[in-house]
């Protein structure tokens, strides 16, 4: 319980900020029927690689070229018309995951600790802990699915272009550092 | 036509599911594996005293290091702030590395004396990976100072690595700033390019993370994040009544 207070406030902190907007840039993408499929997947990804290097398996997907090009490929099946497309959800989420620096708190702390010995008593306090994490995000998908104004402003097509564009600049961001200098300015922000 | 695509879609949501979850459980299978494999090498390794790998370092450090550190550590109580006599530990702390990692490619030292770990020989020293944007390690430097405050004199050093996350925090102006606003008198390293923060974590690396050294160089604490104060004392405790 404890873990999950912690993923509470940590989830209002810069070090969730890349989770957050991963999630945000997804929204637009897809049907609302779909939502809550992207966003299972997306979970889904990012527990698996952020606990992946814990047990000694690493992707390098925090490399520019490499997370851009899994991002990349995640983003665009996750806009496309295919019906399996929202898989790509998934893909968004390991490259969040595998990029994900978080705040280490005392509980999280000691869930890594012994993680990097024991990788399989991780995986659950992982992924109870970015649950936690992601209820901002998972209030937004709420927020998008009820009949309200911001349910139909995502439906403009005005708004699902500019959804699409932001998806198709975020990789190329990841590749020039950009992504690294506006989650930074981010974090910058929220210490003033 | 949202509606429409409702069923089929929560049905590819149950499949997608079930293929992660499948992944997971195939992962997590490897992870037993692999975590049997470091066993043996921690267990069938501790008379190597060649300075280990990044990676299998960071396993050995801390096979053990779960064993001290992970006490529950957000009760546990303030370090002492006036230093309690040194006497004979009835467990030393566990050898985790047989020596340290270098610094690597640092960009200098901040207030201090020395310029290297190796000039610090005969001292217990504790390093911490921090940056001064990162929440967490600002949570511990109370705790750090006080412990610095309770054994500086009896041959505690601390050093603290600065290894900045975000562009904001690599300007040199900043990080004086704010060591002088959040009280961090010990030594600090510059770490800009992060070269010493991946050598000695390897991947994946944390904020904040603490290493103790004893007097002769060998890591004997390692813990991540937050927390495990009342087992770094006890460390340096039993450190610093080691002979040097």
């Amino acid at each position: 319980m404890s873990l999950l207070v912690e993923a509470l406030r940590s989830a209002l902190l810069p070090c969730s900020y890349s989770i957050l907007l991963m999630a945000l840039v997804l929204l637009g993408l897809r049907k609302r029927g779909e939502r809550a499929e992207v966003l299972g997947l997306f979970y889904l990804g990012t527990v698996l690689l952020a606990w992946l290097p814990l047990a000694g398996v690493n992707l390098m997907l925090d490399h520019r070229l490499g997370g851009a090009a899994v991002l990349g490929a995640g983003l665009a099946l996750t806009a496309s018309r295919f019906r399996a497309g929202a898989g790509g959800a998934a893909l968004v989420g390991a490259f969040a995951g595998a990029t994900w620096l978080p705040c280490v708190g005392p509980q999280l702390g000691s869930v890594l600790t012994r993680g990097l010995v024991e990788p399989s008593t991780a995986v659950l306090p992982l992924a109870l802990y970015l649950a936690g994490v992601m209820v901002p995000s998972a209030l937004i998908y709420l927020l998008a699915a009820k009949d309200t104004g911001f349910r139909s402003f995502l439906a403009r097509r005005r708004v699902r272009i500019g959804f699409q564009v932001a998806a198709a600049l975020l990789p190329v961001a990841v590749v020039t550092g950009g992504y690294d200098r506006l989650v930074g300015e981010l974090a910058r922000l929220s210490n003033l | 036509m949202v509606e429409k695509g409702a069923k089929p879609s929560r049905r590819r949501a149950a499949v997608a599911v079930a293929i992660m979850l499948g992944l997971l459980v195939v992962a997590i299978g490897v992870s037993r594996l692999v975590s049997a494999d470091r066993e043996a090498i921690v267990a069938g390794g501790s008379s190597d005293t060649s300075p280990p790998s990044v990676a299998s370092a960071s396993v050995g450090t801390t096979t053990t290091a779960a064993a001290t550190t992970t006490v529950p550590p957000s009760t546990e109580a303030p370090v002492a702030t006036t230093a309690p006599a040194v006497t004979e530990p009835i467990d030393p702390p566990p050898v985790l590395r047989e020596e340290h990692p270098p610094l690597r490619d640092i960009d200098g030292w901040l207030q201090s004396d020395v310029t290297s770990l190796e000039e610090l020989r005969g001292k217990v020293v504790i390093v911490e990976f921090w940056t001064f944007g990162c929440y967490n390690c600002r949570n511990r430097l109370p705790y750090t100072q006080d412990i610095y405050a309770a054994y500086r004199d009896q041959g505690l050093e601390i050093v603290g690595i600065h290894s900045p996350e975000f562009a904001y925090e690599k300007e040199v102006d900043a990080i004086v700033e704010a060591m002088d606003r959040l009280g961090v008198t010990w030594p600090v390293v510059l770490d800009t390019d992060r070269r010493t923060f991946r050598e000695w974590q390897g991947s994946p690396a944390y904020w904040p993370r603490t290493y103790v050294l004893d007097r002769t160089g060998r890591v004997r604490f390692d813990h991540i994040g937050e927390g495990a104060y009342g087992a770094l004392e006890d460390t340096v405790v039993a450190l610093l009544a080691e002979a040097p």
